[in-house]
């Protein structure tokens, strides 16, 4: 649905004092329904794309009516707070060190509770050492749950975008995996370093090159995160019967 | 002459006057134990076997003859042991009886060629004296009025009476022919117009009056005896439907005695036309189908009727209502959302999981303001179809969801009144929740939302996102949306324990006829979190200002919960959107959907308190209030005060024919408990004047099955052709011995000298 939103008195005086601060990233409110996504912070390389997240909610914030804020918060799996931040993101490099048993209590209790993790590999490495530290991680969380391909029609790549292919700093791997709680993936898994596509630094360079598909395929590797959050929030709100023959049209 | 009975008994009993005895009959005088004889029997039989092998070498001629007279010898002595007598009997021949059936039912009432149909017969019966005088010496003629069953007289009133409210001819001689005064049933004289109340069909007649036994001698009228009539047979449709699916009505005209060919049916729901329809009458009789789709959950009252025509004997029947319980398949559900929110995905979560519901969501994914980075084809997103939701559409949800979203980026403003229309007219219900772009942030103050919302818009302080944990009100305590906590957890121990709510909508305060169940602990005048309104035609709405209530889902969960309260909410939320009837504190059951007239009008009211339980000394304020007051009058009123269970009966006595809303509101001290309401329909006909028209092929299916004859009113009564009785009484009766008398001794002396000759004749001793 696209119709402008107009301000209100009260928005358009928080935007202003926004503008008057200097930053137009101060814009957004933060409500408490607002999307803050909580950054997972564990041992070993957890935070190789310190930019990406940022600039993803600022996309966000400009392509879709989400209201975010616009910081990520390191949060444990062990934190009390863990449970503010219904959308967890785990971004890392090279090994993963073993969570410890609180921590993967914590976060089985969180992904069963209606939480969703998106997983996202920097070494973009299928089979390297992080991709198996996260596997076996996985399953210490969700035992009962594998791993599993996500069907390329899953709603998950219609949520926002019709998106029909793979996006990343690389392509080495086709497709997304993931792990179903109750109908829905509570895990996301990508391997082809979303991170890196999104990473843009404090001067407004993208701070690595994105290959094979170029800008292309950056723009891609966004739209990709905006469905991904989109699905978190909305869930499977995009294969209400109301939506098919519009998406059907369009795929055509 | 002397009879050779006159002789026997003389001969038997000489000191017998003459003719003392006109019967007799041999018994058996024997006081031995029945047991004792059949062993007798037994053994006697046996030596006649051991008899007969004893003779085998004996000539076959001398054997037959030896073994007869063996035979002979012991039945002789089997038959005085019985000890034989002979009863002398005094008897007489019971007279048959004739049941005189006259027809005493309402429809009697009616005018036929002379006066009423029951003068008729009174002057039928006058003329056909002589034939009943005839009648009663050899019978005895049993009189008796009938309606839904016989009622014995000692003779036929005058005038008679026409006061019975059904008519079941079967039932009425299946009566006859088990009353019984000793006599047999010989014929039956029935007086009927033949008009059935209970459906009877001329295959019935046939074999239920060839089972009887006995001829019917029925007097009716002839079908074209005056009594014009245009009625409404019957109404024929399921006992429910669903909402928002078609229904098909099926309604039978008949007229009579008007000689019309086609009438124009009209139906109505709550006193309100819906449809009309001509239609085509064959011989008298016509069907229509009405087709429509229910918009309201509940009970509906449903009016099919034809106009009155001049000349009608009855005008009562020209309509016939029926109550039709209208249920839902699912709840259906709008939700719109001004954008995606924890709060959003939460809520449509949970109703997705509910099976009853059928969601329909509506999620403001994009406003032109954010760029746009990609073409329409590559996007997933559809128009807000905001015309046909809130014009076509709207009526066919049970609850419309708010869920921060202002109406005014999508044009809307022409459509609020739809929503209000669709609470206050419709009955229907509507849930504002908060956030930054509802309440006064949606501009909803001053619109016709706001006419309907539980709390004031206008001037409240701006949306505070400050943590607070709400606080329970006294309704809140009481209320079943609020009780969320564990069983036996006290009301407000359960939200001193859930983590804080963020982000507040405030308002000035409550809106009449509204309540507050939870209220901000800090802010100035406590304004409240969430509040409920009602409205007089049953509509309701919610107000939930916050959009943090997923706090009580997720982060609920981090504290050890498991977010149940958060269902518990919604889901008690949802019940009394759709006013759950589990949920009702006051509760109203009427005897009967449909009264007939001059029956009173009745119903169990129960008021429970907060708990649920029985609420003793409940003031009730009941109404019976006419669909149509035009037609029926004004509304009428009662105060009625709930007993320990929590229970009064209500009663109206003799309300006039019509449709009508029981409406009953309760009150305990000051506190408002709740409204409940039940249609009910008072029949202006009876069932004995839907069809009055005479049925003569009735009386002449009985009749001719039965082997008597139809007579037709203006004809005289026949002679009543029957068989004389079987069945005798016995006046007196004596007992002459005959197996102690010479006869007896002479009779064993015969056949014992007979045997002894015989065998020493053939060398046998």
């Amino acid at each position: 649905m696209s119709i402008p939103v107009p301000l209100s008195r009260r928005q358009l005086l928080v935007r202003g004092a926004g503008l008057i601060a200097g930053s137009p990233l101060m814009v957004a409110g933060a409500g408490p329904s607002d999307l803050r996504i909580g950054h997972l912070q564990t041992e070993g390389t957890w935070n190789p794309r310190p930019t990406a997240l940022r600039r993803l909610l600022w996309e966000i914030t400009q392509r879709t009516s989400i209201e975010v804020d616009l910081e990520p918060v390191p949060v444990r799996p062990t934190d009390a707070k863990l449970f503010r931040y219904p959308l967890l993101y785990w971004g890392g490099a090279g090994a993963l060190p073993k969570l410890s048993e609180d921590a993967v209590r914590a976060l089985r209790r969180h992904l069963t509770y209606g939480g969703t993790l998106l997983i996202d590999s920097s070494d973009a490495d299928p089979g390297g050492v992080y991709d198996v530290s996260v596997r076996r991680a996985l399953k210490r969380v969700l035992p009962r749950a594998p791993l599993e391909k996500v069907p390329s029609d899953h709603v998950m790549y219609k949520s926002f975008y019709l998106v029909d292919h793979q996006a990343g700093r690389t392509l080495r791997v086709p497709h997304l995996e993931g792990i179903k709680v109750d109908d829905r993936y509570a895990v996301i898994y990508c391997q082809n370093d979303l991170a890196g596509a999104w990473a843009r630094d404090a001067f407004g360079r993208w701070e690595f090159e994105v290959t094979p598909g170029g800008e292309r395929q950056r723009e891609m590797a966004f739209r990709l995160g905006i469905n991904l959050v989109m699905y978190a929030l909305c869930l499977d709100y995009k294969d209400d019967l109301v939506h098919t023959p519009f998406i059907l049209k369009r795929r055509r | 002459m002397t009879s050779p009975l006159d002789l026997f008994v003389s001969w038997l009993a000489p000191d017998a006057p003459p003719g003392a005895y006109n019967d007799w009959q041999l018994v058996a005088t024997s006081t031995l134990p029945q047991w004792v004889q059949v062993t007798l029997l037994v053994l006697v039989g046996l030596a006649l076997v051991g008899t007969f092998f004893g003779l085998s070498r004996v000539p076959r001629r001398t054997r037959v003859l030896l073994f007869t007279l063996r035979v002979a010898l012991a039945a002789w002595l089997f038959a005085l042991m019985l000890q034989p007598a002979v009863e002398l009997r005094a008897v007489s021949r019971v007279r048959t009886r004739v049941a005189l059936m006259v027809d005493a039912s309402r429809s009697m009432g009616l005018s036929s060629q002379d006066g009423t149909r029951s003068e008729a017969v009174a002057s039928h019966l006058a003329s056909s004296q002589a034939v009943l005088s005839q009648l009663a010496e050899r019978a005895v003629v049993e009189p008796m009025t009938f309606g839904e069953r016989t009622h014995p007289v000692e003779a036929l009133p005058s005038p008679l009476p026409t006061a019975d409210a059904r008519t079941d001819i079967l039932r009425s001689l299946s009566e006859v022919s088990w009353q019984s005064s000793g006599r047999e049933l010989g014929a039956v004289i029935l007086y009927s117009d033949g008009a059935d109340t209970e459906g009877l069909s001329l295959e019935e007649a046939r074999r239920r009056a060839a089972k009887l036994g006995v001829p019917i001698y029925a007097v009716g009228f002839d079908d074209k005896d005056g009594s014009p009539d245009l009625s409404i047979q019957r109404i024929v449709a399921d006992d429910f439907a669903f909402v928002y699916n078609t229904v098909t009505l099926q309604a039978e005209v008949r007229s009579f005695g008007l000689g019309l060919s086609e009438v124009m049916v009209t139906l109505k729901r709550d006193g309100t036309v819906m449809q009309s329809k001509p239609v085509s009458l064959v011989d008298g009789r016509g069907r229509v189908s009405f087709e429509f789709k229910p918009t309201q959950i509940g009970k509906q009252v449903y009016e099919v009727s034809v106009p009155v025509q001049a000349g009608e004997v009855v005008d009562g029947n020209n309509n016939k209502s029926l109550v039709l319980k209208v249920i839902r398949d699912r709840i259906r559900v709008l939700q719109v959302a001004g954008r995606p929110s924890w709060d959003v995905r939460y809520l449509r979560e949970l109703l997705k999981r509910n099976p009853n519901v059928d969601l329909i969501s509506f999620f403001i994914l994009r406003s032109t303001t954010d760029l746009q980075k990609a073409p329409a084809e590559e996007l997933a997103l559809i128009p807000f179809p905001v015309n046909e939701l809130f014009t076509t559409e709207l009526p066919s949800f049970d609850v419309v969801i708010y869920q921060n979203f202002s109406y005014r980026p999508y044009r809307m403003a022409r459509y609020l009144r739809n929503v209000r229309d669709y609470v206050l007219k419709d009955a229907k219900s509507f849930l504002m929740v908060g956030g930054n772009f509802a309440f006064e942030d949606g501009w909803y103050a001053g619109t016709e939302i706001a006419d309907i919302l539980p709390v004031r818009l206008g001037g409240a302080m701006p949306f505070d996102m400050a943590d607070f944990k709400p606080r329970l009100t006294r309704e809140g305590r009481r209320h079943p949306i609020t009780r969320i906590g564990e069983a036996g957890e006290p009301p407000q121990a359960v939200y001193r324990r859930l983590p804080p709510l963020a982000g507040f909508n405030s308002s000035v305060g409550l809106a009449p006829n509204s309540q507050a169940l939870l209220t901000h602990p800090s802010l100035p005048g406590n304004p409240p979190v969430v509040a409920l309104r009602e409205f007089d035609k049953g509509g309701r709405t919610m107000s939930v200002a916050t959009d943090s209530m997923w706090f009580w889902r997720f982060p609920a969960v981090g504290q050890g919960g498991a977010g149940r309260e958060f269902d518990r909410f919604w889901n008690n939320t949802l019940r009394w959107l759709i006013r759950d009837p589990a949920l009702a504190r006051v509760r109203l059951r009427v005897d009967r959907s449909v009264v007939l007239m001059g029956d009173p009008v009745g119903a169990e009211i129960q008021v429970l308190g907060p708990d649920y339980q029985g609420l003793d000394a409940a003031d009730v304020e009941a109404q019976l209030v006419p669909v149509d007051r035009s037609k029926t009058g004004s509304a009428r009123s009662v105060e009625l005060v709930t007993n320990p269970e929590g229970k009064a009966v209500l009663l109206f006595e003799d309300v006039p024919p019509g449709a009508y809303q029981i409406k009953v509101r309760a009150r305990k001290s000051k506190e408002r408990i709740g409204t409940a309401r039940e249609p009910i329909i008072v029949e202006a006909a009876d069932v004995e004047l839907a069809a009055p028209a005479p049925r003569p092929d009735v009386l002449k299916a009985l009749a001719e099955s039965s082997g008597g004859a139809y007579i037709d009113i203006g004809e005289a009564l026949p002679d009543i052709d029957f068989k004389d009785a079987r069945r005798v009484e016995v006046d007196r009766t004596r007992r002459i011995p005959v197996w102690n008398g010479p006869l007896a001794f002479l009779g064993l002396l015969v056949f014992a000298g007979a045997e002894w000759w015989l065998r020493r004749r053939a060398d046998l001793l």
